[in-house]
């Protein structure tokens, strides 16, 4: 992560606000869109689509990442619904594939230790496929939390949602993918 | 596997998608694009000193108008709607002196004169005749046969009318309404064959 856990943006014009977020969240912000639009391309376009209306609207005092944060997410959430109603939904995942793969692990490939790659590429599959199969709100909930390091204040102003709701949505996510790759986090302790 | 910890940590180890090069252009673009126009547009002008409230700055934000002044301009457009049904469905105020006719002040043309505007110099009004409207609504319907008499077999037909007058005579400003139901019941002999 690029930016500080917290840290807030400074005051100056909306461009200056808006472009010190971008840089700082650029990740976290396309990872978000990317976790409500399930596709890429829509992703950049939600965050383009954003800072467009961000960039009409008046400057705004405090803290903005929440603000450019819930942004992109409105944004997301309407080009789901355009693509829906196009019935073009995709269902892209927020992690890249770039595991190795059995074979490559299995010959030894870039790795000392071939079972443990083994393991942990285990790992990230089974986490890749219990994120994409959280309910969106958890997902999101993460995508901010871990990707966006936005704190809980930061979380709840974005989602206009009250503190502790966002908090134990947070936790009871991470305790899902917990169970979920439960497995193969105890095959790599062993 | 029960500290949230160690399960943040492995999320943050995963490989993310990356956005494309492309999306920093298309983000410098969108500010680029703006820079020029946005500054002049964000004089002191009412509108912008308007969308400096909070409800309506959120409202830029989300797209849509702020829902409590949807609604409050919702609720005023039905309370006008509502008073003008009632005050044509109750007629004009009787005895306004807009519609009486009479002396007119002496006022040059165009001048208010009471609080009504007086054309004078123009033509004269035009003789308002009485209005009458009568409206007339019948239904018949067969209701069966009867025997009052073996021999005389009898169809029988019901028939409703409801005649409807109204009479305005704006001059006198006299209304009259008159309301007549009538009802009979019509027996017409049946043709034995």
């Amino acid at each position: 992560m690029s930016k500080g856990e917290g840290q807030q943006e400074p005051e100056g014009t909306v461009r200056d606000v808006l472009e010190q977020v971008y840089r700082n969240h650029r990740q976290g912000l396309f990872t978000l869109a990317l976790a409500i639009t399930r596709c890429p391309h829509r992703a950049e376009d939600a965050i383009q689509e954003a800072m467009a209306r961000l960039w009409q609207s008046p400057a705004r005092p405090g803290d903005a990442a929440p603000y450019v944060f819930s942004a992109v997410r409105n944004a997301a959430i309407d080009q789901t619904r355009r693509a829906a109603a196009r019935r073009r939904l995709e269902s892209a995942s927020i992690f890249n594939s770039l595991a190795p793969s059995p074979t490559s692990l299995a010959a030894g490939e870039g790795t000392a230790d071939p079972q443990a790659a083994a393991i942990t590429a285990e790992q990230h599959e089974r986490l890749r496929r219990a994120v994409d199969a959280l309910p969106q709100a958890d997902r999101e909930t993460v995508v901010m939390r871990i990707y966006g390091d936005l704190t809980f204040e930061q979380m709840a102003e974005a989602l206009d949602e009250p503190l502790p709701t966002v908090a134990s949505r947070y936790r009871r996510a991470l305790e899902t993918l917990s169970r979920r790759v439960r497995p193969a986090m105890e095959a790599s302790h062993e | 596997m029960n500290n949230p910890h160690e399960i943040e940590n492995l999320l943050r180890q995963m490989p993310l998608v990356k956005p494309s090069a492309d999306l920093d252009a298309r983000v410098a673009d969108v500010f680029a694009a703006g820079a020029a126009s946005t500054e002049t547009r964000r004089a002191n002008t009412p509108e912008t000193r308007r969308a400096n409230t909070p409800e309506v700055r959120r409202a830029n934000i989300w797209g849509r108008p702020p829902t409590r002044q949807a609604w409050l301009v919702g609720a005023v457009g039905g309370a006008l709607a509502a008073a003008a049904a009632v005050i044509l469905a109750i007629g004009l105020p009787q005895g306004t002196p807009t519609g009486t006719p009479g002396p007119q002040p002496a006022s040059a043309p165009g001048q208010v004169a009471n609080g009504s505007l007086t054309l004078t110099g123009a033509a004269p009004p035009l003789p308002v005749e009485p209005v009458r409207l009568e409206q007339n609504w019948s239904e018949l319907s067969y209701e069966g046969l009867v025997c009052p008499d073996p021999q005389t077999p009898m169809q029988t037909f019901r028939r409703r009318t409801v005649d409807h007058v109204q009479f305005f005579d704006p001059q006198r400003n006299i209304r009259m309404e008159t309301i007549v139901p009538r009802e009979e019941i019509i027996f017409v002999k049946a043709s034995m064959q």
